[in-house]
């Protein structure tokens, strides 16, 4: 070794000091703040973290001093009625309240015993939902908000003329690739669609169907932002997604350039729910939270921020929305016993059928 | 067994001791009782839901599926791997050492920065469209198909298989092609007869490497191809995670898992086989791409490669730093860097970048302790090559990850609860970047000669002494380089770290999801921007010191 | 003194070859690598036949000379010609050289008898001359029951022997050998460069050899040229370096040697403690002009008188011509130092004034050496052993 001041131990000794500064100066910074008194752990899917979830924590911590709210996004809906599923299984989740299980993924969770059974009487505001938005008979969820899951159209690219009519008009050869489908397995939306398939075509009759429809897949993506984000860079003009997307793209882009197709004057009415999660250490926190999703405040913050309608008819709707977001002559909803039995089923044989239409 | 053999074996298994409790805890007892529920029958176990799997026309039809891809990829990656690792080796351009650095970034990107990627790169209105319809008229659909699936791996596994053949290929003793060619060989004769058969065996290795990836890959393959191009791994995620049928699931990542590890082991024979009968220790002189028409093509290769692995990079850079109306701004950055920006929930952005340093720092601190020891260990205490430890060290890369983060999450709230919260998603890292760092360290060592060490003993050096005054100077350069990989590993590892994450430790390819799902495409790029940044720079810095301790150390690490 | 005539005089070669051209000649070559000269100004000339070695210490570049040969380096400028043909531009490949290299450099993939075979393959060679031509080779180097086995199972010796026949089969105008003996032990050395040369010698092919070991290029080379940092300084047999040395270097560089420092003054040169001598004793000291002189001096050359005995070292003629004209021989008292044992010749180490000396002593005239170890003795040098070098 050549003679030198800076030898192997000394450079050894100086690496490690480096890194153990910056190990300690980095670990250091993530120590967490100091605990409080009574946590509220919400699990909810990720557009609904990146919309309204931070309004309604400060509003709810405002209103309940000593209490701190935290949110947890593991993913899309389905996505995070797996992983609470998965965490009831392995022992116990942290989750105290699921925000935003749709109506068609209602029979699953029930079925794994993932929420308690609601005492209504402590949840004031349920009174002033409409009675056909209140779908869950089982008492355990309360609705929070709805909407309409269609197709949406660009219009720069697709007139009024070439619109599709209904929905055997999409499988037509001048589609061709234009559409962008949801994987219904993981995304709330593309299961609302496959929903509406099964009840405009009937049961096998949706999968003759969707094997007519293929040719006009573009393709079928993961989740909504996956194919809104290549519905926004023009790979196609029609994507499945909801009636409020004329408005969102005013708000946000200054835009009307996404209209909705309501074929048929259809679109599949999609409400969404939350509920207590079982063995919480919290319930009548979580009751109090319920109410508080259901209170005017909140429900006046969903059309902006999470882009439906609310449950609550006492919610002011701003102006815009009231105009660009579309409501369909004629919702469609499926029955939920049909969807609690079959739906593993439907599920399993689209995938086969899809996976082989490449 | 005298007392000194006694003293070597416990030393040796002292020094096996961390990988093993990382590769054991952290790894096989999850992914075990994972797999495990495959075989769960009413009964106690059977394998009949494995063999119905097996008689499956859709699961066979998975599995050609997921082969074929991968076999096209692997094709793929060796197509633009090989010519790569022949720059590198050989010829000296513009460029050069900034490229040798940052070779390997494309390859610890996370899957959604690709995909975004190649999104604005080769969509319908990309610029690679735009550029084609401007020159020839026509465009070309990309996306969405198989072969989108197929660039996306190459890019990704481009860099492996070049890293591999540059590496044979150095090693290559040019006396071998220089008396090809006195003996009255062209140079497609020399190719053809002596370079070919030398640098082989690195470029099969580096494909099977490849195919083992592009086997168990998933989010490219939904991202960039959808639903309807399903691999097992999309299956396995699918039944576990949405589907709930998680003893369907076990029962399929059980079969992949056996695919793949009969892959890993073909890797592993093919790996051992002596490169070294080509071998020298006269280091290559790298001739520069001239300026003859004889280059021209070399030049033509460049630009090729360039486009390939830049192209999609700098796509997101400059997405990230335009507005929607198409003008140039910075305001996704600003938007990161405001502490207000808080719908991470309790994690502003920032956090999430701290957060992803933290967590890369300790794992691959963790993952080289263990690796290092372990290589060591096998290297100085374990004469020959054991395939079988091998085949166990090289196990992380040939499971399923959703598996993985399935079993864990299950063992974090049972027997590994003890493991404090901050710990574990580093844990989780490191035994993915543990086979990274074996094959990164161990060369090196081995490189280091044997006889030094011994010389240091002889005068009076312990055994400890003489790593540290001895093979650490010299090897260091390979720790550099699995310091880095790790690093860069723990950066991008999306899939577990979405699965076992609490909220407050959000990472930055996590926060680029989340983004996403907010539809601010801008931030999100620009989040993938500085995880890029991180990355690179941190393979950047690696290589920048260990080309400082080769200069100081001079000439070549072994004896000749 | 004078070096290589620059082109265009008659090469001093040997003696020319049939048809008169030098087999290959090297005309003015430079080349440089960044900052450092490799090869600055080299002109040579082989005849047809010839084995020349260039040798040198190492880093002189020599390596990179036969490289220029060859074809793997291309010079700056300057040209090479194998037999009257201009081969500078042309590929290796085109050059129809065979080339040793030191490490042997045999192909791994290939057998010993697809190594042999692999020149001819390039050739084009129909299969069966090819099989024949194999076989001949190797029985050339007695390797023919091996023709089957890979390179990595042959021992040192016989790889290399394999890479000469290697080199060997396509029948090259012209032989390079970059240190072909150096990474073998002594003992094989020794034997191989025997064989090696009377290969050359039974195949009379023009052949270039490279070495650091100046013992082997005396030992087999026709002529040798001394090589130091980039320049040839010296060209000619064997017993024209060791006995007339034309520069320091290749002196010192060249077999072992004793020097002494002195001074032309009138008619004689005086050697300052040693004593003085005639000029005209003194080989080619007739036209110096006055000024310092540095001389060689063989260890054979020097004289060792034990106190009371005859002379050793030297026959009695010498020993009575030392004597000569009264004080005409270098006379200084030594000390033995210490005696290096050599079998048929030892060599002595000494101490004269303060200053290191080496002798010579034949045979059984070691014993004496060693009985007077630690002791004085008399050295006595003869004029005619000087051997005058140009200044430094």
């Amino acid at each position: 070794m050549p003679r030198c001041w800076f030898g192997p131990r000394r450079w050894l000794l100086c690496v490690t000091v480096v890194l153990a500064a910056l190990l300690g100066a980095v670990l250091g910074a993530g120590l967490p703040a100091g605990a409080q008194a009574q946590r509220l752990v919400v699990y909810t899917y990720d557009s609904f973290a990146a919309g309204p979830a931070q309004a309604i924590k400060e509003g709810f911590e405002a209103l309940h001093p000593g209490v701190e709210v935290v949110f947890l996004a593991p993913g899309s809906a389905g996505e995070t009625l797996a992983r609470i599923i998965a965490e009831l299984d392995a022992g116990g989740t942290d989750a105290d309240v699921f925000v935003g299980i749709s109506d068609t993924q209602l029979p699953r969770a029930i079925d794994h015993g993932v929420f308690m059974k609601l005492d209504r009487s402590l949840i004031p505001n349920l009174d002033k939902v409409p009675v056909h938005l209140d779908f869950d008979e089982t008492g355990h969820v309360i609705p929070f908000d709805h909407g309409y899951v269609t197709i949406i159209y660009d219009s720069r690219v697709l007139s009024e003329e070439e619109l599709p009519q209904t929905l055997e008009d999409l499988t037509d050869p001048r589609f061709r690739s234009q559409l962008i489908a949801i994987d219904p397995r993981t995304s709330s939306v593309g299961h609302a669609f496959l929903m509406w398939t099964i009840a405009e075509f009937g049961d096998p009759g949706y999968l003759e169907f969707w094997e007519r429809l293929a040719p006009s897949l573009l393709t079928v993506t993961g989740g909504w932002s996956a194919a809104y984000s290549q519905y926004e860079a023009g790979e196609a003009p029609m994507m499945v997604s909801y009636s409020t997307d004329t408005a969102a793209g005013v708000y946000y882009a200054d835009s009307d350039h996404s209209r909705i197709l309501t074929p048929k004057g259809q679109a599949y009415q999609q409400i969404e729910a939350a509920g207590i999660v079982a063995g919480t250490d919290v319930p009548e926190l979580a009751h109090r939270f319920l109410d508080y999703l259901l209170s005017e405040e909140v429900q006046g913050l969903i059309p902006t921020t999470n882009w439906m309608f609310p449950v609550n008819p006492e919610a002011p709707l701003p102006g815009f929305f009231a105009k660009y977001a579309v409501v369909p002559e004629e919702p469609v909803r499926l029955d939920a016993r049909l969807i609690e039995e079959n739906e593993q089923r439907w599920l399993r044989e689209w995938a086969r059928l899809i996976t082989g239409l490449r | 067994m005298g007392s000194a053999q006694r003293r070597r074996r416990r030393r040796a298994l002292l020094l096996l001791l961390p990988a093993a409790a990382l590769l054991t805890f952290v790894f096989y007892l999850p992914v075990g009782t994972a797999l495990l529920a495959g075989f769960r029958d009413e009964a106690g176990y059977s394998p009949a839901r494995f063999v119905a799997l097996l008689t499956d026309p859709y699961i066979l039809g998975l599995l050609r599926f997921t082969a074929w891809q991968a076999f096209l990829s692997a094709a793929l990656s060796v197509a633009i791997g090989v010519p790569l690792g022949y720059l590198l080796a050989n010829r000296s351009f513009p460029g050069k050492s900034l490229a040798a650095s940052l070779v390997m970034v494309p390859f610890v990107m996370p899957a959604i920065t690709v995909a975004l990627g190649f999104l604005i790169m080769y969509g319908v209105n990309g610029w690679f469209n735009e550029v084609l319809a401007g020159l020839f008229g026509f465009k070309v659909r990309v996306l969405h198909t198989l072969w989108a699936i197929v660039l996306a791996h190459a890019f990704y596994n481009g860099p492996l298989v070049a890293r591999m053949t540059q590496g044979a290929w150095e090693r290559l003793d040019p006396a071998l092609e220089e008396s090809a060619r006195t003996l009255g060989a062209g140079p497609f004769a020399v190719f053809r007869d002596v370079t070919l058969p030398a640098v082989m065996p690195g470029i099969l290795s580096g494909a099977v490497l490849a195919f083992i990836y592009c086997f168990m890959s998933f989010p490219i393959v939904l991202s960039l191809g959808g639903a309807r191009y399903s691999t097992l791994e999309v299956e396995i995620f699918t039944l576990m995670r949405v589907l709930l049928d998680y003893e369907m699931a076990a029962a399929l990542a059980a079969l992949q898992a056996c695919v793949s590890l009969l892959f890993a082991y073909i890797f592993l024979r093919l790996e051992g086989r002596a490169p070294y009968l080509f071998a020298s220790a006269r280091a290559r002189r790298a001739r520069p791409v001239g300026g003859r028409i004889r280059d021209a093509w070399l030049w033509a290769l460049l630009a090729a490669l360039t486009v390939f692995f830049v192209g999609p990079m700098a796509s997101i850079v400059a997405h990230s730093l335009t507005d929607p109306a198409g003008g140039v701004t910075a305001g996704a950055y600003a938007r990161l860097m405001t502490a207000g920006h808080d719908f991470h929930l309790g994690a502003p952005p920032v956090r999430s970048i701290q957060n992803s340093l933290r967590f890369a720092a300790l794992a691959a601190a963790i993952a080289l302790v263990s690796g290092a020891s372990f290589v060591y260990a096998t290297v100085r205490f374990v004469g020959r090559r054991l395939p079988f430890l091998e085949t166990l060290s090289l196990a992380p890369i040939a499971v399923s990850s959703v598996a993985l983060a399935y079993g864990l999450s299950v063992a974090f709230r049972g027997p590994l609860q003890v493991v404090p919260q901050d710990w574990r998603i580093p844990l989780v890292h490191a035994v993915l970047a543990f086979p990274f760092v074996v094959r990164a360290f161990r060369p090196v060592l081995q490189g280091v000669d044997a006889r030094l060490v011994e010389a240091a003993r002889l005068l009076g050096a312990g055994r400890w002494r003489a790593f540290v005054d001895v093979e650490l100077p010299m090897a260091a350069t390979g720790l550099l380089v699995a310091f880095a990989l790790s690093f860069g590993l723990s950066v991008s590892e999306t899939t577990a770290t979405l699965m076992l994450a609490r909220p407050d430790q959000v990472t930055m390819p996590v926060s680029v999801y989340r983004f996403l799902a907010a539809r601010d495409f801008r931030s999100a790029s620009a989040m993938a921007v500085l995880l890029m940044a991180v990355t690179g720079g941190v393979f950047w810095l690696a290589e920048m010191l260990a080309a400082w301790l080769r200069r100081r150390q001079g000439g070549t690490a072994h004896a000749s | 003194m004078h070096r290589e005539p620059p082109a265009g005089a008659a090469p001093a070669a040997k003696e020319p070859g049939p048809g008169g051209l030098p087999g290959l000649a090297l005309i003015d070559l430079h080349k440089r690598f960044g900052p450092v000269a490799a090869v600055d100004g080299v002109s040579l000339a082989v005849a047809e036949g010839e084995l020349v070695a260039v040798v040198g210490p190492s880093g002189c570049g020599k390596t990179t000379l036969l490289r220029l040969v060859a074809g793997l380096e291309q010079p700056d400028t300057g040209r090479v010609l194998i037999q009257g043909r201009d081969v500078t531009d042309l590929p290796p490949e085109r050059r129809d050289v065979g080339f040793v290299f030191q490490q042997f450099a045999l192909f791994p993939n290939m057998s010993v008898a697809g190594n042999v075979e692999y020149g001819l393959k390039r050739r084009g060679i129909p299969r069966a001359e090819r099989t024949r031509r194999v076989q001949e080779m190797l029985a050339m180097v007695g390797l023919a029951e091996l023709a089957h086995r890979r390179p990595d199972q042959l021992s040192a010796g016989q790889q290399q022997r394999v890479a000469l026949a290697r080199a060997l089969a396509p029948r090259p105008r012209t032989l390079l050998l970059d240190e072909p003996l150096s990474a073998l032990d002594a003992a094989i050395r020794v034997r191989l460069r025997e064989e090696l040369r009377e290969t050359q010698r039974r195949l009379g092919i023009t052949t270039l050899l490279v070495t650091h070991d100046q013992e082997e290029a005396l030992a087999i080379a026709d002529r040798v040229a001394v090589m130091h940092a980039g320049r040839l300084e010296q060209v000619g047999t064997p017993w024209e370096l060791y006995d007339r040395p034309q520069t320091r270097f290749v002196a010192g560089f060249i077999g072992r040697g004793n020097f002494v420092d002195g001074r032309v003054a009138g008619d004689v040169i005086d050697f300052g403690p040693l004593g003085r001598v005639p000029k005209a004793a003194v080989p080619g000291a007739g036209p110096l002009p006055d000024g310092p002189v540095q001389a060689l001096v063989r260890p054979e050359a020097v004289v060792l008188q034990w106190p009371g005995a005859p002379a050793a070292g030297a026959a009695r003629e010498e020993a009575a011509a030392a004597q000569g004209p009264a004080g005409s021989a270098l006379v200084a008292a030594a000390v033995i130092v210490d005696v290096i044992f050599g079998g048929e010749r030892s060599l002595v180490q000494l101490a004269v004034h303060g200053r290191p000396w080496i002798a010579a002593v034949f045979g059984a005239a070691v014993h004496a050496a060693v009985r007077h170890v630690g002791r004085p003795v008399t050295l006595r040098v003869p004029p005619a052993a000087l051997r005058l070098l140009p200044p430094a």
